[in-house]
């Protein structure tokens, strides 16, 4: 048991690694950086970004003295190799000392001019850091759950602040909607696996088709259309958290009904399939033998048996759900975990995008790591230990 | 079964098989119809539907009819057609020369101008003005005297100009429309076609059809007068003679409406159908390429090799693998390049594809006529191309044909959040789908809505069709 809670774990540590890394150098190779925005930056204000962001280092000055020569460096255009020469720098009474680059890359700004007095220790330019470097310095952050500042608040919010107040909007909206599939799907596939061929069974699976047919970016409009602008009944978007509870209640209503229902027929016919399963089986012909009511058949015999697929399906499902959650929120309007994604990732705000990566994966492993474990509670033939 | 002793019953192949029982099926046949009419649509759009029968291109924007209902009507740009009654031309020949005189001004080094047509610029002009006049001089009721030229915000007008709105002489008008005799009360009577005393768009739209000529080419460019001309000089004079006149352009009707540049809806959904189509089929390819390969080799190593690659693939399954895909297609610079979005697509879809494939090579791997091939040295790869994976095509049919909507809805899903490509459902949902559009203009969601919905319903009937015709028993267990 606990060897294999250990291995999962090791293994959860290992695909988000693995994710972290893929995102990390997806972005980096991306043309442009999150600092090429409509207006130029003048040089200077762009090396701060590039040091506040952790993405640039400094070349300082060994000795005081005097700067020499200066190359013509066209900041960010100019590519230099490793061991080039900046410029040189005299110390009092000295040999001229070359400045130089310490690995290949572009200039983001000369701090210093030919002629000028520096001290030890001055910064002389702003070049960007090594990637390597920066991707050991991002993955220690991650280690400490440090995801750094965001890019687009320009330094003023960092990545798990905009964590903590997003995150538990989309975990409301994705577990409501979770409990609405369950809810409305467990129910329909049990009647419709019992009573299979009846109109019933027909009925339920008609509505299946219809629900899997209808994605979450054309039902959510139409219930907007329909409740919102229409009738008047509720909200059209926003996920306010006020008082009285009652309207805080109307705005959720909406969304967890257009992202539930995507998953109700998943849930329908995973739950039916499983009953199909179990009404064939051996021990539902000994219970019927024995003389058990119907009701007493389903509960204690048959309703374990015919929510495995389901539990199984859980795991995948819930990446189902936080994928279609990104249509809802964009729909409702609701200032949740997607808004924090897309818009960032357009913005290049590397820290953001990560750390949202980073949450939504480990969350996702983890709810599979339950998911499994609830698996071998259920069917007494699975063993984890074997 | 074909049998020695019942040599008059022929042996039926498995597709064969499958085929007569999805005949029976007449739910999945009228689905295959419907995928097959969308796909015919889609296909056809370009040479078929838009020149033809829509008569609007899915690019073109008609500004003064940004938002427009369905049944709006107006003539085309791209795909013009005339109507063959020559009194439009008195109209238009203001000299009455018998021409309409163009030139074409040519520059020192050879290179031609564009085309000057003062008649027919002065013809649009005067259009301009009808198709304006609304937004010039419409009030709500019990608003009849407001100070000369104050424009109403958009939405104040009741939808009508009174005779006590339209402009008595040539000073009501804004400058630029002045001395075109555009004014007075003697326009307004011709101008009301349905004599009703009040003048309503659709007269407004009907009576600028007489003078507008110019068009924008076959693949955008600007507004000009070389279409037309070019079209219907046929002496190459520069000048329309009576006899080369084709009659005035035709009125066409948005029949779905158009979005908020003034773009055909209907036209823009037959394009979006060719594309939605395209990306699921080959996205599904792509998909089954790698799972394919990824299951049989992992079925066929078997032992430890397998156990890896399909914990690989368990891992994978929770993974939020659309998250991955927003990623690429933020960074990646042509976002409007389909190839990109139907690789991805593709390469995030192939997990369950794998798990059938192996499963089925497991199960057959070592059945004799696998082992003969062994036995004979065939090489492993000869054995998994030639015999393996083809006798696990069946149930790859059948998960291909439910993977296609799965790959349409993500594709639009993708569109939905501005990544996608421009003529995408998804995109026309996103832009129709704001509180404003689906309170004023529900049409601009509805139509791509429908169309989005029929075909992942045609294609989710048909692919369980096909799933209970490849494999019987799994009749009625979906």
């Amino acid at each position: 048991m606990f060897r294999f809670i250990g291995g999962r774990l090791f293994s959860s540590v290992i695909v988000l690694w693995v994710l972290v890394t893929l995102s990390f150098f997806l972005m980096r190779f991306a043309p442009g950086s999150p600092f090429d925005q409509d207006r130029k930056l003048p040089p200077a204000v762009e090396a701060n970004k590039w040091l506040r962001f952790n993405m640039g280092m400094e070349i300082t000055a060994d000795v005081d003295g005097t700067i020499g020569d200066l190359q013509e460096i066209v900041p960010k255009v100019t590519m230099l190799k490793k061991g080039d020469t900046l410029g040189t720098l005299t110390p009092e009474g000295g040999a001229a000392q070359p400045i130089l680059m310490p690995h290949d890359g572009e200039v983001v700004s000369l701090n210093v001019q030919a002629g000028e007095q520096v001290k030890k220790g001055d910064t002389l330019a702003v070049i960007p850091k090594p990637l390597w470097s920066q991707y050991i310095d991002a993955i220690g952050g991650y280690a400490k759950l440090d995801f750094g500042v965001t890019i687009t608040s320009d330094g003023q919010r960092t990545v798990s602040e905009e964590l903590r107040r997003a995150l538990p909007i989309s975990l409301q909206l994705g577990g409501y909607s979770l409990l609405f599939a369950l809810l409305l799907g467990v129910p329909a596939g049990l009647i419709s696996g019992w009573r299979q061929n009846s109109p019933l069974d027909h009925t339920v699976m008609a509505f299946s088709m219809f629900g899997v047919s209808v994605p979450t970016m054309v039902s959510g409009p139409i219930l907007v259309s329909i409740f919102a602008i229409a009738l008047g009944w509720l909200p059209p978007g926003g996920w306010e958290q006020i008082t009285p509870e009652w309207s805080a209640l109307q705005h959720r209503i909406l969304p967890v009904i257009t992202l539930g229902l995507a998953y109700v027929p998943v849930v329908a016919r995973l739950t039916r399939g499983g009953m199909l399963e179990v009404v064939r089986s051996d021990w539902m012909r000994t219970a019927r033998a024995k003389g058990l009511s119907e009701a007493t058949i389903i509960r204690r015999h048959a309703l374990k048996g015919a929510l495995l697929p389901t539990v199984s399906w859980l795991g995948p499902g819930m990446a189902g759900i936080v994928t279609g959650s990104v249509v809802v929120e964009s729909v409702y309007r609701i200032p949740g975990l997607a808004e924090n994604f897309v818009k960032p990732a357009l913005n290049r705000d590397y820290p953001m995008v990560i750390g949202v990566v980073v949450v939504y994966a480990a969350i996702l492993v983890l709810l599979n790591l339950v998911v499994d474990l609830l698996y071998t509670f259920l069917d007494p033939r699975v063993s984890i230990d074997g | 079964m074909s049998d020695a002793t019942t040599p008059e019953q022929k042996s039926i192949s498995l597709g064969r098989d499958a085929w007569r029982r999805l005949k029976q099926n007449q739910l999945a046949l009228i689905s295959l119809c419907v995928v097959g009419a969308i796909a015919f649509v889609g296909y056809t759009a370009p040479i078929i539907w838009a020149p033809y029968v829509t008569h609007f291109s899915p690019h073109e924007m008609h500004r003064s009819f940004a938002n427009a209902p369905p049944g709006t009507r107006d003539i085309s740009d791209e795909y013009p057609t005339y109507d063959g009654n020559k009194d439009a031309f008195d109209f238009i020949d203001l000299d009455g020369d018998g021409y309409i005189t163009c030139t074409r001004h040519v520059y020192a080094d050879g290179t031609p101008g564009s085309l000057q047509c003062p008649e027919l610029a002065m013809a649009d002009l005067a259009a301009s003005f009808l198709l304006k006049a609304h937004q010039l001089f419409d009030r709500a009721r019990g608003n009849e005297t407001p100070p000369p030229l104050h424009l109403p915000a958009a939405g104040q007008g009741d939808g009508y100009l009174t005779f006590a709105e339209y402009p008595k002489d040539d000073l009501d008008l804004p400058e630029e429309y002045r001395g075109l005799g555009l004014a007075g009360p003697d326009i307004f009577r011709a101008l009301d076609i349905d004599g009703d005393n009040v003048l309503s768009s659709w007269e407004l739209v009907e009576r600028s059809r007489y003078l507008r000529y110019s068009t924008v080419p076959v693949g955008g460019g600007l507004r000009s007068y070389d279409g037309f001309v070019g079209a219907f000089d046929r002496d190459g004079d520069l000048r329309i003679s009576r006899a080369e006149f084709p009659g005035a352009p035709e009125l066409h009707t948005f029949v779905g409406g158009t979005d908020y540049l003034g773009r055909d809806i209907m036209t823009r959904l037959f394009y979006g159908a060719r594309l939605s189509i395209t990306i699921g089929l080959l996205s599904t390819m792509v998909s089954l390429f790698i799972g394919v390969l990824y299951g049989a080799i992992s079925g066929y190593a078997g032992g430890r090799v397998d156990n890896v690659m399909m914990r690989i693939v368990d891992i994978l399954y929770g993974l939020p693998f659309m998250f991955l895909v927003i990623l690429v297609m933020t960074i990646v610079e042509d976002r409007n390049n389909p190839v990109i979005i139907f690789v991805l697509l593709g390469a995030v879809q192939w997990l369950t594809t794998a798990r059938v494939v192996r499963g089925q090579v497991l199960s057959i791997k070592n059945r004799e006529f696998i082992e003969a091939q062994r036995a004979l040295g065939a090489s492993r790869l000869n054995i998994i191309l030639k015999h393996l994976i083809p006798n696990t095509l069946g149930p790859v049919i059948v998960y291909a044909t439910l993977l296609v909507p799965a790959v349409i809805t993500e594709e639009a899903f993708l569109s939905f959040l501005g990544l996608g490509l421009p003529d995408s459902w998804g995109k026309m949902l996103a832009e129709g789908s704001g509180i404003g559009s689906l309170t004023n203009f529900p049409w601009q969601m509805i139509f791509p809505g429908i169309a989005l919905a029929v075909t992942l319903f045609a294609m989710n009937f048909l692919g369980d069709g096909v799933r209970d015709a490849m494999d019987p028993k799994m009749r009625g267990q979906k």
